[in-house]
């Protein structure tokens, strides 16, 4: 399955939905993205990553991006509907406890 | 209560079998041979009750010096020294050359020494453990089952533990699976409770690594010799060196501690199972078999070597054969073609050519299940006296192989997913695949880069050469950043490292060339 994003924003709150395959190819359209919701970000930033089916390291760093950039504006970055594939590179990669995941 | 009793009856043993080796060995009734030099004098210590006939046949064991000639005994001594309850004799050998010699130069009477504290090398630590702890059971078997138990029952009890260690020391068909690419058939019979043999196989890359070997006597020590020799050839193997850098390393680490003058006869072999190329190192052992799948049976003779463990420093030369799709190879020891009928005639080598050509299109474990049937029909009525183990190796097929070349661009990552969906390589393996190239593509500066993925079945190996800056990613270490958590670079190569069974890298004419390899159970012999 090719990579999707969508972006969903309410006044208090963007969700960022994840699909598909992140590779690296695919990460590029999304850095852009990430350079967008950061430009007006919201009090909550929520990662739905249900839909998501590969992560290579590439999306990781977006992801990182995110992170970083959503805590320089006071911003409180969450990551949902991680599956067990993607968990486990989160666990690799030592990004789990970062990212809150229980 | 049982970690008392462990605690404590690993000391004894150790002690036990430190100081009082020669008790067990007589307590087993296990033959040591001697050879004297000098004297051309070979010492046999028997157990009460043998007749003086087996002497003849512990010289007959395959003991062959360089040129490949046997040691022949001539009459044992009719007068042998009975004291307690061992047997000591002596019988006159004749042997082709006179420079060989076996061990150290001992005498006669040096074969009842206790084992030397030497032999307590690191690995025989270990082995030693293993004693402890099946001494341990014996006697906590002991305490729960109240007072006194008969000796030769403790005895039983304990050999029967030693054989479990021993065989799970040995791979099996059943856990132990070869690569898609070959199949495998095993005989293991010790003709005591614990045995001398060994045989091993194990893939290492598109290389399948076996081995079958024959520890001079028989019983306990033997297999405590076996238990050493098996594991560093084990470690030797992993490596992947070529068989006869495999049978150097493997000597020079059995003449370092080698206080009882065992050796080793083996045949050790590689196969490449890309191109159907097999590597052989005969160490004093019989050649093999190679039979087609049109049933033509050779035997693949060629340099001959002393046994290991006999002169340090020898240098051991291999030689080549090929296997084609369907052929088999057949390892045995001489417990096979020794086996002797009643008449006393031994079984030869000709039923092996008659009975491998006539099923060349059985599997291996049919063929080695075959031969031993014919065996026992062969040795009916007569106790066997020697271990007797096979290996039947098959080579099926070579692995299914993918190759692409891409230029070091970002775009041209789309045919590498394309490759990968087309081999079927799965998600973890693919990522690895990704990390790796994207890596090459961004850092190494290359004009080109061949990815090659070969297939067995439950194992992949995928290659990736380029021709960029040097660069050993499995020796890299990102480095530190202030903000250590959040750092955005250095996880692509963690992830490859950490998603690999196996990553090796190696710099070959201004080329680096990456192997990942993974084991997949999941995918258990997809490609056939």
């Amino acid at each position: 399955m090719k990579f999707l994003y969508k972006t969903d924003r309410t006044p208090d709150s963007i969700t960022l939905h994840l699909a598909g395959r992140l590779d690296t190819l695919s990460a590029e359209g999304l850095e852009n993205e990430v350079k967008a919701i950061l430009n007006a970000p919201a009090k909550k930033i929520e990662v739905d990553l249900s839909s998501l089916s590969y992560i290579s390291s590439s999306g990781l760093r977006c992801l990182v991006e995110l992170l970083k950039g959503s805590r320089a504006t006071g911003a409180e970055m969450s990551v949902t509907g991680v599956q067990r594939s993607i968990r486990e590179i989160f666990d690799l990669t030592g990004l789990s406890k970062i990212f809150g995941l229980q | 209560m049982l970690v008392v009793t462990g605690i404590s009856i690993l000391t004894i043993s150790l002690v036990y079998f430190n100081d009082s080796a020669g008790m067990i060995i007589r307590r087993i009734g296990q033959e040591q041979v001697a050879l004297d030099r000098n004297a051309e004098l070979l010492g046999v210590m028997l157990r009460q009750g043998q007749t003086l006939d087996s002497v003849k046949e512990v010289a007959m064991a395959p003991w062959r010096d360089g040129t490949g000639d046997y040691f022949v005994t001539e009459k044992p001594a009719s007068s042998p020294s009975i004291s307690n309850d061992t047997i000591q004799l002596t019988a006159s050998v004749s042997y082709a050359n006179r420079s060989f010699t076996v061990g150290e130069n001992l005498s006669k009477m040096e074969i009842l020494r206790p084992l030397k504290q030497t032999f307590f090398n690191f690995i025989s630590i270990a082995v030693g453990m293993l004693l402890a702890m099946f001494f341990a059971i014996r006697y906590t078997i002991k305490a729960v089952s109240g007072p006194e138990i008969e000796r030769q029952r403790q005895l039983a009890a304990e050999l029967a533990v030693a054989q479990q260690v021993q065989s799970g020391m040995l791979p099996d068909t059943s856990s132990d699976r070869a690569p898609a690419c070959v199949e495998t058939g095993i005989l293991f019979k010790s003709s005591k409770e614990v045995g001398g043999d060994f045989y091993s196989y194990m893939a290492v890359g598109t290389k399948l690594h076996f081995i079958i070997a024959d520890v001079s006597g028989k019983g306990v020590p033997a297999a405590l010799y076996m238990a050493i020799a098996s594991k560093l050839y084990a470690s030797m193997t992993s490596d992947d060196l070529r068989p006869a850098e495999i049978a150097i390393k493997l000597n020079e680490a059995l003449c370092s501690h080698n206080p009882t003058s065992m050796f080793i006869t083996a045949m050790i072999c590689r196969l490449d199972m890309v191109t159907g190329e097999l590597e052989l190192c005969n160490a004093g052992h019989s050649a093999p078999l190679l039979v087609s799948a049109g049933g033509n049976v050779s035997q693949v003779e060629g340099d001959h070597n002393l046994p290991l463990g006999i002169m340090s420093g020898y240098e051991f030369e291999q030689y080549m054969a090929r296997m084609e799709q369907g052929d088999h190879i057949l390892l045995y020891t001489d417990g096979v073609t020794e086996a002797e009928n009643k008449a006393g005639e031994q079984l030869g080598v000709k039923p092996l050519f008659a009975i491998t050509s006539k099923h060349a299109n059985e599997s291996p474990q049919q063929v080695v299940d075959l031969v031993n049937q014919y065996i026992r029909d062969f040795t009916k009525g007569r106790e066997r006296t020697d271990d007797i183990t096979m290996l039947d190796i098959r080579y099926v097929k070579p692995p299914k192989s993918y190759v692409l070349h891409i230029r070091p661009e970002l775009t041209e990552l789309a045919k590498v997913f394309e490759l990968a969906t087309e081999a079927n390589i799965p998600d973890t393996t693919r990522l690895a695949l990704e990390e790796a190239v994207v890596n090459i593509i961004n850092h190494a500066a290359a004009s080109a880069i061949e990815i090659t993925c070969q297939d067995m079945g439950e194992v992949q190996i995928i290659n990736i050469t380029d021709d960029g800056k040097p660069f050993n990613p499995v020796q890299y270490n990102p480095p530190e950043t202030n903000d250590e958590e959040l750092k955005v670079g250095g996880r692509g190569i963690m992830l490859m490292k950490s998603l690999m069974d196996k990553i090796t890298y190696n710099r070959e004419n201004k080329r680096n060339i990456l192997s990942l390899t993974k084991q997949d159970t999941t995918r258990h012999n997809t490609n056939r």
